[in-house]
């Protein structure tokens, strides 16, 4: 009976701590050797009070999605760097979802300045959609320093409908021909009523005079 | 009244209703083809080229236009509308009549959403010599843009004379939340070898609540010239400035054109500006990204994520509230495709596939290259 018992006894101590954790929703999903590096991550992420529903879902993705499993530990840990940086940012109380959007405009090109402005200038309100227009406003052509500026600039007044109403005015413009920086400038000149000069807009974060194309 | 009188009454009506929906007019069809530079409210200007085909019928009681136009921006996105509307001119009294009239418009920009109108009208029209006018409501439903039953309350007075018309109108919109006042004035002189029409106008008023950037109050016009070539061909030249129609969702414009008109069969030019329609309509519209747009709503516990795919035999999508697995769509009406699922506010991550095909990024969502070699739609529920 003892001598029974060994194998099981040296199989526990033989596995090592990363292994313990493992994640049930990646079995049978991740491949073998990407899950026990992902159940890693998870378990890092967990003592470092990261959120760990975000990590586990790109895993999954790349799983579904026919990662090699490298890329799917890259994409992870790549995911887990930028919730440190935005956790960091946006401070300890940040939900998963602010986390993951101020993640998606780090990806974008926004600045870690930038999301920890954010957080100043909107004390004790939700940053999940001021974060995600930045990240959309870069994807649809705008500089991200220009994107990140519009996002503060309506950062102290602006709620969430008006953050999503911006962004939608500002890509319906760039799909009807105004170049990115011209449609965020008209935008946000309406939205903070920055300027009152015909023909001109003030550039948010830059504090720039520009012309309108004729 | 004259019968000649009764003609250019009714010649006269139909050119007013050009500053509304093109109901009546004379009989002729006739092509055009054009250049428009072109700059929206707020906008980049840009280059177009037009092709407007349109045709009229008259009789003394039944009138029919139809117009098209397709026109090609620089950016090479193209808008297609078309316009069809008919008008019935009841009774016989020399001093009143009453009008019924219908219209329909639809338009398409870059092969990805359309919008339209139906409107449907009712005037009263006074006649004297050589003046006259009118009262009239439009009250109909816009597709594709904003919400609200449009009604459109008209009043308009007219005068002819040999060679020089006048026409003035005041019209008060009503869409959902949005009210706004129009008044137009517009006079057109025909000469032997000319015809200039010139317009005016101002929106000296308008709440518009849902949209800060529009309904400001602001004065308009345009100038039209044309210059007959040959009995079947002529030349317009034309520039201005027109203000946004919400219920026909017209963006308003500056703009300098210049074209040719072919009069394909018929009895008379009429001096519809080559640029007209096409540039009119064009719309706040479109999207780039390769799948049908996703629509979400709902709360958080049981939201209905919403695809509208016509031709699709299955629609399914995946994301982060999936776990990644994909889900099939049902549905629920012709071209409309639902699920409900469980998902909380914030960003997700989503693709979607029709018919079995390729994974792809739902029109709206924000696309993001991902590690694993494709893309994936970033939506934002809030």
């Amino acid at each position: 009976m003892r001598l029974g018992m060994i194998p099981l006894w040296l199989l526990i101590a033989a596995t090592p701590p990363m292994a313990r954790g493992q994640e049930p929703r990646l079995l049978g999903r991740v491949p073998d050797p990407a899950r026990a590096q992902v159940d890693a991550i998870l378990d890092a992420a967990r003592v470092r009070g990261l959120p760990v529903e975000p990590l586990l879902d790109r895993a999954l993705e790349g799983a579904t999605k026919g990662a090699p499993p490298a890329a799917i530990v890259a994409a992870v840990t790549r995911l887990r760097d930028e919730l440190v940086v935005v956790s960091r940012a946006f401070g300890e109380t940040a939900s998963t979802a602010e986390l993951t959007a101020g993640a998606s405009a780090l990806r974008a090109g926004a600045g870690a300045d930038d999301l920890a402005r954010l957080r100043r200038l909107r004390p004790g309100r939700p940053l999940t959609v001021a974060a995600a227009v930045m990240a959309d406003l870069v994807a649809a052509g705008v500089a991200a320093d220009t994107a990140a500026g519009a996002v503060l600039a309506l950062a102290q007044n602006a709620d969430d409908a008006d953050y999503i109403a911006f962004r939608r005015n500002v890509q319906r413009d760039i799909e009807l021909g105004a170049s990115p920086a011209a449609a965020l400038a008209v935008r946000i000149r309406s939205a903070t009523d920055l300027s009152s000069t015909p023909g001109s807009e003030t550039m948010p974060g830059t504090g720039a005079s520009r012309k309108r194309k004729p | 009244m004259t019968r000649r009188g009764w003609r250019e009454a009714l010649a006269i009506v139909a050119w007013l209703l050009t500053i509304g929906p093109p109901v009546a007019g004379q009989t002729e069809g006739t092509l055009g083809l054009g250049a428009s530079v072109i700059e929206y409210d707020g906008f980049l200007s840009s280059g177009a080229v037009v092709f407007a085909p349109a045709l009229r019928f008259d009789s003394p009681r039944l009138s029919f236009g139809g117009q098209g136009s397709w026109t090609m921006f620089e950016s090479g996105r193209s808008v297609i509308q078309g316009t069809a509307a008919v008008a019935w001119l009841a009774g016989s009294s020399r001093a009143w009549r009453l009008e019924l009239s219908g219209s329909a418009g639809a338009s398409e920009y870059a092969a990805e959403s359309v919008t339209g109108h139906l409107l449907a009208g009712a005037r009263l029209h006074v006649f004297a010599a050589g003046t006259g006018g009118w009262l009239g409501a439009n009250l109909g439903q816009s597709f594709g843009g904003p919400s609200g039953v449009p009604m459109e309350l008209v009043v308009a007075g007219w005068s002819v004379s040999n060679r020089v018309a006048l026409v003035g109108s005041a019209t008060t919109t009503f869409q959902g939340r949005l009210r706004q006042l129009d008044l137009v004035g517009a006079i057109r002189w025909t000469g032997p070898k000319l015809e200039l029409e010139v317009r005016a106008g101002a929106r000296p008023w308008a709440h518009d609540p849902e949209n800060a950037s529009g309904g400001f109050t602001e004065a308009f016009g345009e100038i039209t010239m044309t210059v007959p070539l040959s009995p079947r061909l002529a030349v317009s030249l034309g520039g201005g400035k027109y203000p946004s129609d919400p219920v026909r969702q017209v963006v308003g414009a500056r703009y300098l054109s210049a074209g040719f008109r072919l009069r394909t069969f018929g009895r008379q030019a009429r001096s519809v500006p080559v640029h007209t329609t096409g540039v009119l309509r064009g719309r706040l519209v479109p999207t780039d990204e390769n799948g049908p747009p996703l629509e979400i709503g709902g709360p958080a516990e049981r939201r209905t994520l919403r695809i509208r795919a016509g031709d699709a035999t299955s629609v399914e999508l995946m994301g982060d509230f999936t776990d990644w697995i994909p889900v099939r769509l049902t549905r629920v009406a012709p071209a409309v495709w639902e699920i409900k699922l469980a998902i909380p506010a914030g960003v997700h991550r989503v693709n979607i596939r029709l018919n079995g095909g390729v994974w792809s990024v739902p029109g709206g969502a924000r696309l993001e290259r991902t590690e694993f070699g494709g893309s994936v739609g970033i939506v934002v529920v809030p």
